[in-house]
């Protein structure tokens, strides 16, 4: 998992977020969300995306260190509750 | 709902390692405290965010706690909209690791939030809140209950004679599970009466005691020692933990003077001021 700031997942509709992100470091990464619990997160699958392209079970993304990223997605399902955004090297 | 910095909420929430708001802090300060047959637990909030205290004062809005330990199966949550409040638990309800989440959580619906602080990546708002909504998050916190911790530090210390050594020396020893003080026979049947009178236990405890806490607490911050499964050990590191104190965060005589509880205050109120008993 590759560290990132000041995560949002803002609604901006019953199946679509609005996700932003700080990279801490340059590089490509896949981005994931996943519903959060009380004690378990759940994976969630992304079905559409505004930047990036969709692959590796996610958003696939160019980022820079210290640079924000806002990306609107669309999931699979509806879902109002918090999430967990994380993100991977590839 | 743990804390964790890659959890987002649809909304904004005042909590660490977020700029959800651009300035504004929410901390709750936990005391654990334990007699004879209670736990007892002191929260207190401070919340800089004006705009949520407003919802609190205003019915909407209430500070809640959720104290949880695995080892009994307990869970409490604990609600106020005052800043401090206390409460009281059965001495069996917790027992080893017991961790605190405080939160700010929505009561009643709230219909119309404007808070110029709110990070513009969520618009301008007013935003719109419903019953059970989180405003503002705390990291949480871990203690470790045990009736040990909550003794004088001291309580792990045993007075215990030497034949070999002279009068004027004591040494210390750290192989058990209590440290042991070791004295000669002279020396342990005098200390032993010492024990008895309040003013002279005063100045024990701020001359052997203190010397030998403050050896604990550099054997324990010397990354060459191991001490792992002594009770010694245990107790003081967890009851450094309890008070919030980092054993590579300061000197060990600072540390012994925080575990001991500023035993210097009762030299000064007991003998040199000469406080009757």
């Amino acid at each position: 998992m590759v560290d990132i700031n000041n995560v949002r997942a803002i609604l901006t509709g019953a199946k679509t977020r609005k996700i932003a992100f700080t990279p801490v470091t340059s590089g490509k990464i896949v981005l994931h969300v996943k519903e959060a619990g009380a004690d378990s997160d759940y994976d969630v699958a992304i079905i559409k995306t505004g930047l990036g392209v969709l692959g590796k079970g996610g958003v696939v993304l160019d980022v820079q260190a210290g640079t924000r990223i806002n990306v609107d997605i669309e999931l699979n399902q509806e879902f109002f509750g918090a999430l967990k955004v994380v993100a991977h090297e590839i | 709902m743990k804390f964790d910095k890659y959890k987002a909420f649809p909304y904004p929430v005042l909590r660490p390692e977020s700029d959800d708001y651009k300035d504004g802090e929410f901390q709750a300060s936990v005391e654990f405290a334990i007699d004879k047959d209670t736990i007892k637990v002191s929260i207190g909030y401070a919340l800089s965010a004006e705009e949520i205290t407003n919802e609190i004062l205003k019915g909407n809005a209430e500070y809640v706690c959720m104290i949880s330990c695995r080892d009994t199966y307990f869970q409490q949550v604990i609600s106020t909209p005052e800043k401090k409040i206390e409460a009281d638990f059965d001495i069996g309800a917790m027992r080893g690791e017991v961790k605190v989440n405080p939160y700010v959580v929505v009561k009643k619906a709230i219909t119309s939030f404007i808070a110029p602080d709110i990070n513009p990546e969520f618009g301008s708002g007013p935003f719109q809140f419903v019953e059970g909504d989180v405003l503002a998050q705390d990291e949480a916190q871990v203690f470790y209950i045990d009736r040990d911790l909550f003794k004088p530090i001291t309580s792990v210390f045993d007075l215990v004679k030497k034949d070999d050594l002279s009068d004027g020396l004591w040494t210390v020893g750290f192989e058990e599970d209590h440290i042991q003080i070791e004295v000669s026979q002279k020396m342990k049947e005098a200390i032993d009466a010492a024990r008895n009178d309040h003013k002279k236990r005063v100045v024990l405890l701020n001359s052997i005691y203190f010397a030998a806490v403050m050896q604990a607490v550099q054997n324990l911050k010397d990354p060459n020692e191991n001490f792992e499964g002594k009770k010694w050990a245990e107790v003081i590191r967890r009851q450094a933990h309890n008070k919030g104190i980092n054993l590579e965060g300061h000197d060990a005589y600072y540390i012994a003077e925080l575990l001991m509880q500023q035993p210097i205050k009762l030299l000064d109120a007991y003998v040199f001021k000469g406080v009757d008993l």
